[in-house]
C-alpha cells in the first residue's frame, strides 16, 4: 500500500502520539508487592560471577575452577553451599535442575549429570555429558531459555529442543499463527516447507513415538525478516539445518522433540543427541 | 551509571534488601511504562515487571559488571515481556466496551487511530512489538536494540521496518472501529 511522503510524516507523528499514550508510573502499591517476597528468595551464589563465559577453553576453565575452589573453601561457612562437581567423569548422586545448568544465562556450558526440567512440563529427566547448556543453536531471542512449553539445550554443535507446540506458523512473513493441527504428523509430512524422509516408529522416554528426519525444502517459504521457517511457536529452522523431529503423545497434547544441527555436522551431532534422548524419562505423566 | 547507582547495585548483589529496594524505586516506573507499551494490558505488565525484578534479585550476585546493570535489567524485562506476550496469545480474547478509555475531548481521529493501532499492534509478533517500543519509545538506537535482544542489527532493522509498516497500514485504512477494547479473558 503506497503512502505519500507527507502522509507518512503525518502518520509517523500520529504513531508517536499513540506510542506515548499510556501510563508513565507504576500503580500505587506495586513496589511493595514486588519487594514483599524478596528477603526470602533464594539467590545465585556470588562466586558464580567468576566462572568463565567460554567453557570451551580448557585452560581458562581449569584455572577459574581452581580459583573458585579457593574462594568457596574460604567462604563455605558463610554461604553453606558445597562446590558443585564440575568433573565430566564424576557420577552425580542426585539430579540437578535445568535452571542450574552451568552458570547464569542461557548458553552457558554446564556440568555432566542427570537433570530435571525446572519449568518445562510435563517434567522430564535426562542425562547429559559435560559441555551442554541451556539455549538454542541460533542466537535467537535473548533470554528465552526454558519455559513451561520449551526446553532447549545445546552443546554448540547442535541443539535438542523439547517443546509442546501451542501454535504453528502459517507460511509467509509476519506473526500470523495457526492453531496446532489435530494430526501433527500428517501436517508435518504434508508441509511444503519441509523435505522429510519416511516416518519411523520408535520408543522414546518409554513411550511410542514417531520420528522423521530431513531439511527445509529448496523452495521453502522463508520469513523475509528471519530467513527461517518458524515451524512452531518455539522451533526455528534454517536452510542450513538438518533436523530430526520426534512426536510423543502426552496427557497435555503432543510433544515435539527436535534435534537440529547444520547439515554438514548433523552426522557428528546425531550420536550425542541419540545418547541424551535415550536417557529421557518423564518424571510426571 | 553514577557512583551511587553502582554502589546500590553492588550492595544489592551482596544481599542488601534496602539497597535493592532503592534500586527498584529508581527503575520501576520506567520499566512499567515500557512493558505496558509492549503488552498493552495492565495485569500482563505487572506480571512481566514483577518477574523481571524478582529474576534480577535472584541473579544479581552473578552479574559481573555493575555498570552493565541497566542493560542487563532491560534484557530481563524484554524476556519477561516476551513470555507474557506469548501467554496473551494463548488466552481467549473477550471484547468489552470501555467507556472510560476515551474522553469527551478526544477527537474521532484520535479514537480511530488508537483503536486501529491497538489492534494492529497486538497482531504483531512479540519480536516486532518489542523492537518498535525499544526504538521509538525507549529511544534506543538499532545497535542498542540489537544488543538488548541478542540479534543482528539487520534483523532488528527488518523487524522495525515490518512492524512500522503494519502500523502505518492500520492508520491508512479508512475504517473507524467501534469503541471497544479487547482484553484477555
Amino acid at each position: 500500500m503506497s503512502i505519500r511522503l507527507d502522509d507518512r510524516e503525518e502518520m509517523d507523528r500520529r504513531l508517536r502520539t499513540w506510542l506515548d499514550d499510556g501510563p508513565d508510573y507504576a500503580p500505587h502499591g506495586f513496589h511493595d508487592q514486588i519487594m514483599a517476597p524478596v528477603p526470602a528468595m533464594q539467590r545465585r551464589p556470588r562466586w558464580s560471577r567468576h566462572l568463565p563465559r567460554d567453557a570451551s577453553s580448557g585452560v581458562r576453565w581449569l584455572a577459574s575452577a581452581a580459583a573458585v575452589l579457593v574462594l568457596v573453601t574460604i567462604a563455605i561457612l558463610a554461604f553453606t553451599r558445597p562446590l558443585p562437581d564440575v568433573g565430566a567423569t564424576a557420577e552425580p548422586t542426585s539430579d540437578f535442575t535445568t535452571n542450574d545448568f552451568g552458570v547464569g544465562r542461557s548458553g552457558q556450558i554446564g556440568r555432566a549429570g542427570w537433570y530435571r526440567s525446572w519449568q518445562f512440563r510435563p517434567q522430564v529427566r535426562f542425562r547429559v555429558p559435560s559441555g551442554w547448556g541451556l539455549g538454542g543453536l541460533e542466537p535467537g531471542f535473548v533470554g528465552v531459555d526454558e519455559t513451561a512449553d520449551d526446553l532447549p539445550i545445546t552443546n554448540g554443535l547442535g541443539s535438542i529442543q523439547i517443546t509442546r507446540p501451542t501454535s504453528v506458523d502459517a507460511s509467509g512473513p509476519g506473526g500470523a499463527q495457526a492453531p496446532v493441527p489435530t494430526d501433527v504428523l500428517v501436517w508435518l509430512l504434508a508441509n511444503p516447507d519441509l523435505a522429510l524422509g519416511p516416518a519411523a516408529q520408535v520408543t522414546l522416554a518409554g513411550r511410542d513415538a514417531v520420528v522423521v528426519e530431513g531439511t527445509l525444502s529448496g523452495d521453502a517459504d522463508l520469513d523475509p525478516d528471519t530467513a527461517a521457517i518458524r515451524l512452531t511457536n518455539d522451533v526455528i529452522l534454517r536452510p542450513r539445518h538438518r533436523f530430526r523431529l520426534a512426536l510423543i503423545s502426552v496427557a497435555t497434547g503432543e510433544l515435539l522433540i527436535v534435534s537440529i544441527a547444520p547439515a554438514d555436522r548433523f552426522d557428528l551431532f546425531r550420536p550425542t543427541s541419540d545418547a541424551i534422548l535415550a536417557s529421557l524419562e518423564f518424571v510426571t505423566p | 551509571m553514577n557512583a551511587t547507582q553502582r554502589d546500590l547495585v553492588e550492595r544489592s548483589a551482596g544481599g542488601d534488601h534496602l539497597a535493592f529496594d532503592v534500586l527498584v524505586r529508581s527503575v520501576l516506573d520506567r520499566m512499567y511504562a515500557t512493558a505496558y507499551r509492549i503488552l498493552r494490558d495492565q495485569e500482563s505488565t505487572k506480571d512481566a515487571v514483577q518477574s523481571a525484578l524478582w529474576q534480577a534479585w535472584r541473579d544479581l550476585p552473578a552479574l559481573r559488571d555493575a555498570d552493565r546493570f541497566e542493560a542487563w535489567l532491560r534484557r530481563l524485562l524484554v524476556r519477561s515481556c516476551y513470555e507474557e506476550a506469548r501467554r496473551q496469545r494463548r488466552q481467549p480474547i473477550v471484547t468489552l466496551i470501555d467507556p472510560d478509555r476515551y474522553s469527551v475531548a478526544d477527537s474521532t481521529h484520535v479514537i480511530a487511530d488508537r483503536d486501529a493501532l491497538d489492534r494492529a499492534f497486538m497482531r504483531l509478533s512479540p519480536e516486532h512489538r518489542i523492537v518498535v517500543v525499544l526504538h521509538h519509545y525507549e529511544g534506543l538506537t538499532l545497535v542498542e536494540v540489537a544488543r538488548a535482544l541478542g540479534i543482528p542489527v539487520g534483523t532488528a532493522r527488518s523487524r522495525l521496518h515490518y512492524g512500522l509498516a503494519r502500523l502505518r497500514d492500520a492508520m491508512h485504512q479508512d475504517d473507524l472501529a467501534p469503541l471497544v477494547r479487547e482484553v484477555p479473558a
